[in-house]
């Protein structure tokens, strides 16, 4: 039987797959974590919180120009606006920048701007956008949808691997359970399922798997045991003012604690 | 001075409020570190403001309406120094980081236009043994730096007469470029034509329009239309091309030699010490223990005090704060640049720094360097 996961399997591809991503490694023992507020709101917002993540240890920087939100009446980003302030940040910190593409309106600016481009958890299965990403051949961050399935998300990742695109990251960032405490089921079991089946580095959000800032922390460090290849955390220097995610994101010098123990956790378990 | 028994005594009850004022003011800064770490296990952000608002309105209530305003100044003193404590066990830099001292690379300097250009001649003033490389706008002598082309560049920054260079402060804004170095040129305008024109002839000016500026006044005694270029020395190279009598350039006696055009009228500018501060860009900071300045650039919150808050502890330090621009960002937000005069190495230097990037919203360094006068 011909392999189901071309591109994103072990079947071709046994060894891990290692992305040098403009001067940054992810994958095959590579730890990357990205951070950044949820939306970019001002330009002082932007580059302080750039500032305070680099120093705490981040090697992206995250940040939503373009938000898919579920109300409508909620705040939707500040477009291309956000854009640039995202490359004065990048600019001033030299981290490379990761931001969603909401639609192929953009795809232009996304292909000369960005340096990972995010496909969103809502667009997982948008396939005319991951096939119009995917012609690009940028990196690419694919979350996992809140209802899909991995073997959905292996597929989607395929798509945008035949469209021309090697370098695809995977997000587990959380599914839709009955379960009401926290506010997705963060499914950290996907990320050795994953890696037994793909190549691929697979990193996982443990701000939108949970919901809530003092959660990010505990499923941050079972992220890193369990095998991931990074982490994208949302930090936020004043959460209870934040336009978008307030309760989700923690402050830089909680984040800054949060990296400390991820790197006691992956050398306690290197040196096992 | 003359003293009183009276006036004695009153001074000891004096230093002994203060006393209390002071021990009371540790006490409080104790507290305030304990709020710090309570905050931050909390995520919270350190300044809450509606707390803030808070804290005076109850604090004033008590209080005669001849004292209200001078004891707020007085708490929101004590508010701002509490978060400067709990902001300075965070560990984490607010960009009041001294840069690390380099020497300025070695290898071409970018400069905007082409040459006979203002930039060009501070270039060599600056550099006189260096290779310079063209470029057709501002933005571009930034990119040079940033992709490695240029080891450093020359812009504008400020003209005696009519201010800022907007645009090269919102690049130094927008790239991760450093101030290593600057000079104060001599502008000497001229109006240039092709040979044998008269002002007669003369119909329309070219120019940049910080040129045009400079010579305001020369320019209301005629009825000519102004068109702006990018460069003045771009003007005057067009002029040439286009050969005609009925179109002249302001610019310098250099472009003139250049281009094979004639000085219809010499040092046209309103001033006649017209100068413009030419500024040394490069991707690293780079000072010696010559340097006299300092450039940072900041922004504040949109609150009664915010900007006084910044500047405050420059002031306290006897730092002498010679330039303050400020720039739009967007609609309503403002970024302020200011120069300071100081060496690097100058005792409290560091302490007034990180105390006004505390009051800060955003806050850089943007170089340590030495200044040069033309001779």
């Amino acid at each position: 039987m011909a392999e189901k996961y071309k591109l994103s399997g072990r079947g071709n591809h046994p060894e891990d797959s290692i992305f040098d991503i403009s001067g940054r490694k992810i994958g095959g023992g590579n730890f990357a974590v990205i951070a950044g507020p949820c939306s970019v709101e001002t330009e002082p917002q932007i580059l302080s919180i750039a500032r305070d993540v680099k120093n705490a240890g981040a090697s992206f920087l995250r940040g939503g120009a373009f938000k898919p939100r579920t109300s409508p009446y909620a705040f939707s980003g500040l477009g291309l606006d956000g854009l640039d302030l995202l490359k004065i940040a990048r600019a001033k910190t030299d981290l490379p920048i990761v931001t969603e593409i909401m639609s192929i309106d953009y795809l232009e600016q996304f292909a000369n701007d960005v340096d990972i481009i995010q496909i969103g958890a809502r667009n997982m299965q948008n396939y005319d956008l991951l096939h119009a990403v995917g012609r690009l051949g940028k990196p690419v961050l694919l979350k996992r949808g809140l209802s899909s399935t991995i073997d959905e998300l292996l597929l989607a990742a395929e798509h945008i691997m035949a469209s021309g695109t090697e370098e695809v990251i995977l997000c587990e960032r959380g599914i839709r359970t009955f379960e009401t405490a926290t506010r997705n089921t963060l499914d950290l079991s996907a990320v050795p399922v994953i890696k037994a089946l793909s190549h691929l580095p697979v990193i996982v959000d443990p701000s939108h798997g949970t919901g809530y800032w003092n959660l990010v922390e505990p499923m941050a460090l079972a992220a890193a045991a369990c095998g991931a290849d990074g982490l994208i955390i949302e930090v936020h220097n004043h959460p209870e003012a934040a336009l978008c995610d307030g309760e989700q994101s923690v402050t830089p010098g909680v984040f800054k604690n949060i990296v400390r123990k991820v790197n006691i956790v992956r050398d306690a378990i290197a040196n096992a | 001075m003359k003293t009183t028994t009276r006036l004695t005594e009153l001074r000891e009850q004096m230093n002994d409020v203060t006393q209390k004022i002071v021990d009371l003011f540790q006490e409080r800064q104790n507290i305030s570190e304990e709020i710090g770490k309570e905050k931050e296990k909390n995520n919270l952000a350190i300044l809450d403001l509606n707390r803030e608002n808070e804290v005076i309105e109850n604090v004033l209530k008590d209080v005669s309406d001849a004292n209200k305003m001078t004891t707020t100044i007085l708490v929101r003193e004590l508010l701002a120094l509490s978060r400067l404590k709990q902001s300075s066990n965070l560990e984490l830099s607010r960009g009041n980081d001294l840069p690390k001292s380099e020497p300025i690379p070695e290898g071409p300097v970018a400069f905007q236009g082409v040459p006979g250009a203002w930039g060009e001649q501070a270039a060599g003033k600056l550099f006189p043994d260096r290779e310079v490389i063209e470029c057709e706008y501002f933005e571009d002598v930034f990119a040079k730096i940033k992709n490695g082309e240029a080891a450093c560049g020359v812009v504008p920054i400020e003209n005696s007469r009519t201010g800022a260079i907007g645009e090269v402060y919102d690049l130094l804004r927008k790239n991760s470029c450093y101030i290593v170095g600057q000079m104060w040129v001599k502008i000497r305008q001229s109006l240039l034509g092709v040979p044998g024109t008269t002002l007669h002839d003369v119909r329309e000016i070219l120019s940049h329009r910080e040129a045009l500026n400079q010579c305001g006044r020369f320019l209301k005694k005629y009825n000519w239309d102004l068109f702006e270029v990018s460069n003045t020395a771009v003007a005057a190279k067009t002029v040439t091309e286009r050969g005609e009598k009925r179109v002249a350039a302001i610019g310098s006696r250099r472009a003139a030699e250049l281009y094979g055009l004639e000085v219809l009228e010499d040092n046209i500018s309103d001033d006649l010490n017209n100068r413009t501060r030419f500024i040394v860009i490069a991707a690293k900071p780079c000072y010696d223990e010559n340097s006299t300045m300092m450039s940072v650039t900041f922004s504040t919150q949109h609150r009664s005090g915010a900007l006084a808050a910044v500047l405050e502890p420059i002031g306290l330090y006897n730092i002498n704060l010679s330039r303050i621009e400020s720039r739009p960002v967007s609609p309503g937000s403002y970024r302020f640049f200011a120069d300071i005069e100081t060496s690097p190495f100058a005792n409290g230097l560091d302490e007034a720094i990180a105390t006004a990037a505390s009051q800060a919203e955003y806050f850089e360094i943007l170089g340590c360097y030495d200044t040069k006068e033309e001779e």
